[in-house]
């Protein structure tokens, strides 16, 4: 037997599916983003199955989410619909109760959030909806566990097939419209919200507030993921060292301990050192969304992002990909429009994620002598690609865009600490897996590439393995961007695998760092390490995100030729300076460049088809113009 | 007087006369609790001349400026 909850976006259908089924065995999707129905038994009887459906205000199929749920109502047909109600903004909820009825499928209608509501208020709420929809009503509140336990049984016993006739529809309607206007509802809560928001979003006081809240999310989990990162690091250093001696006095080979020891052990390190950070970013982001911040900062950021292509919703998978590009790509799913998601998948990855940030670490150490400023100006010129990336993105991509912006800015509430605490765990265990797996792998393939030549066991001769090569044979197309060598072309592969990988090669490689002419092609290698396409989990997530091969080869294109001109352009200006001598072949580049970047810029503008304005920028005839012609 | 919705005043009560947006933008702004006949208090604009915050009954709402230009209002 299948009994599916239906529900509004934050109406806290989650908590109770993960209160009914006893599981906090979440995907790792963000809050308000379940992309696939999730079942579940019962706990307290395994012939029954929970089924968790995405939040979605109707079901016209216009969006993802929308689209699982008629899917799945239409072509599964479960025995009963339980319809979850926010019950401090009930009304709105009708629009999508309206439309179940057509499914006939007996279903009951849960009012949660009642704890938060006066009795006389749920009482008239129930009763609106059972006059309306004839069907049974009750209070609950998944969050306090009130009438949760036995919501099933009551659900099996009572649920009926509605019946919502025009005449019952209107006297409801009529019968809401009054209760808005008695101001029965509690207020309480929204007043506190209201206060909020009234210093939240204040004209002034937003930004400035926004900015701290995001410095101190990722100051915090910054700071205090990196030194417990450096506690793990140090742990596996030495258990490293035993296996090492331990498996050599077993009488094992010295390659089968190199592989166990450089390539596994190593590994693993390298994915639980990551694991202090990523939960807290997980954490911070699990409380902003419960809360009801993340919606505002939607809301605040909007207009900035709509300028470079994408939404304010985009803000979150920019800033996650701070942590990971992995997490970032995933949270895109939160946006709507096709081509504000694109965008922001193509352009998540240009932020310094957190391997990136080892890497730029490890440079300014070994190479730059701890110069604070180089991994700094990693920050700007990663905000710097975001907004060129956007603008040309913005016009290279023609896919209509009708969602418009409409967001719910939800009342402010205390997170449940038991289930975000849970949904943390989930995430992380997800994000270990999905790491875990690539980085292993990829530590022992380069292992192997690097310890075997065509002579078989090189014996830490890297010069006779297929490696060198591989680098070799790859080095000419970065001679123009300031790194031919071979060793730095394999860095850059290994970073291709992930992107820490390029420390421990590099190392590996060249025992003092002296891949590099000078600073400025070090820092050129810098550069394209954080702009070019991402480590191969996010171009994994990435692809399963976009769904379609095309644009994935689209965005992979679009982050090599980007990094690549980029890189050129900082090498070549830089030579620019100091070298006069170069001056006119780096003159005619930028010329050549910028001519092309304004050209796609304003290819937009002008109106074409239309002689009259001459072309202008700003055409008042354009689209009647352009239909007629 | 009919003016729309993102040249009200803040803090001001207007009512919803009409909606000229596309069927589907329609849709989705019934199915948040906006439509015509529906009373909105406007709580703020963001920055830089963004989105338009408004109140409508109890549900908070944030509508893109070019959106809420279709949106014809007025005052109560």
């Amino acid at each position: 037997m299948k009994i599916a909850l239906v529900g509004n976006p934050n109406c806290g259908k989650t908590t109770l599916f993960n209160f009914l089924t006893g599981t906090y065995n979440k995907t790792g999707n963000w809050t308000g983003v379940t992309v696939t129905e999730k079942e579940y038994q019962y706990k307290k009887n395994k012939e029954i199955t929970v089924v968790d459906l995405p939040g979605i205000y109707t079901e016209s199929g216009q969006t993802a989410d929308e689209t699982v749920v008629s899917k799945y109502l239409t072509e599964n047909k479960p025995d009963y619909i339980i319809n979850v109600i926010d019950g401090n903004v009930y009304l709105k909820s009708f629009v999508l109760t309206d439309s179940l009825i057509k499914y006939k499928i007996p279903m009951i209608v849960a009012v949660n959030y009642v704890d938060e509501l006066d009795g006389e208020t749920v009482e008239k709420i129930l009763g609106v909806i059972r006059d309306r929809y004839d069907v049974n009503a009750i209070g609950i509140s998944a969050k306090k566990r009130i009438n949760t336990a036995d919501l099933i049984e009551t659900c099996i016993k009572t649920a009926k097939v509605s019946t919502l006739t025009k005449t019952n529809a209107e006297k409801t309607e009529r019968a809401t419209d009054t209760l808005i206007k008695e101001d029965t509802i509690a207020y309480k809560r929204q007043k506190l919200t209201d206060a909020i928001d009234k210093i939240v979003l204040n004209k002034y006081l937003s930004i400035p507030l926004l900015f701290v809240v995001l410095t101190a999310v990722y100051y915090l989990s910054n700071e205090i993921g990196k030194s417990l990162a450096l506690l793990i690091g140090n742990a596996f250093d030495r258990l490293n060292g035993s296996a090492y001696s331990f498996l050599i006095k077993l009488g094992v080979g010295k390659p089968i301990t190199d592989l166990i020891t450089d390539a596994v052990i190593k590994g693993i390190g390298t994915v639980i050192c990551f694991f202090p950070q990523v939960t807290l970013i997980f954490l911070f982001l699990t409380f902003l969304e419960e809360v009801g911040y993340a919606s505002r900062i939607t809301y605040l950021l909007d207009k900035i992002l709509n300028k470079i292509g994408m939404g304010g919703k985009s803000v979150l998978p920019l800033f996650l990909s701070c942590g990971c590009a992995v997490s970032g790509i995933l949270s895109t799913r939160i946006i709507k429009s096709e081509k504000e998601r694109q965008i922001s998948i193509y352009l998540s990855p240009f932020m310094p994620c957190g391997a990136k940030m080892i890497v730029f670490g490890w440079f300014s150490v070994t190479l730059f002598g701890g110069n604070p400023l180089i991994a700094t100006s990693m920050y700007f010129i990663s905000v710097f690609s975001v907004i060129t990336g956007g603008l040309i993105l913005k016009r290279l991509i023609k896919e209509k865009d009708d969602s418009g912006f409409i967001i719910e800015l939800p009342t402010y509430r205390l997170p449940p600490i038991k289930e975000s605490v849970a949904e943390v765990f989930d995430k992380t265990k997800d994000f270990a897996i999905r790491a875990g797996s690539v980085v292993l792998s990829v530590s022992v393939l380069l292992w192997l590439l690097s310890n075997f030549g065509f002579t078989g066991y090189v014996n830490g001769n890297v010069n006779a393995s297929f490696l060198y090569y591989l680098g070799n044979g790859l080095k000419y197309i970065f001679y123009p961007i300031g790194f031919g060598d071979w060793k730095s072309v394999v860095g850059l592969l290994s970073g291709l695998f992930a992107r820490e990988g390029i420390v421990e090669s590099l190392t590996l490689l060249s025992e003092d760092g002296a891949v590099f002419e000078s600073g400025i092609n070090a820092y050129c290698f810098m550069v394209f390490a954080l702009v070019s396409p991402p480590c191969l989990a996010s171009i994994d997530v990435a692809r399963k995100e976009l769904n379609s091969k095309k644009k994935t080869i689209f965005m992979l294109i679009f982050q090599f030729s980007f990094a690549y001109s980029l890189t050129f352009i900082i090498l070549h200006g830089y030579y620019l300076i100091k070298y006069k001598s170069r001056l006119i072949f780096s003159v005619i580049l930028v010329i050549i460049i910028s001519t092309l970047f304004v050209a796609s810029l304003k290819r937009n503008f002008k109106c074409k088809k239309c002689s009259k304005c001459g072309g202008k920028k700003k055409c008042q005839k354009n689209s009647k113009a352009n239909t007629i012609l | 007087m009919n003016m729309n919705l993102y040249d009200g005043k803040t803090g001001e009560i207007y009512r919803v006369t009409e909606i000229s947006s596309s069927p589907a933008q329609k849709q989705r702004l019934k199915a948040m609790g906006l439509k015509v006949g529906t009373d909105v208090e406007i709580l703020g604009i963001a920055p830089f001349m963004g989105a338009v915050m408004i109140k409508a009954g109890t549900i908070r709402l944030a509508l893109r400026s070019d959106l809420a230009k279709k949106i014809v209002v007025e005052k109560q």
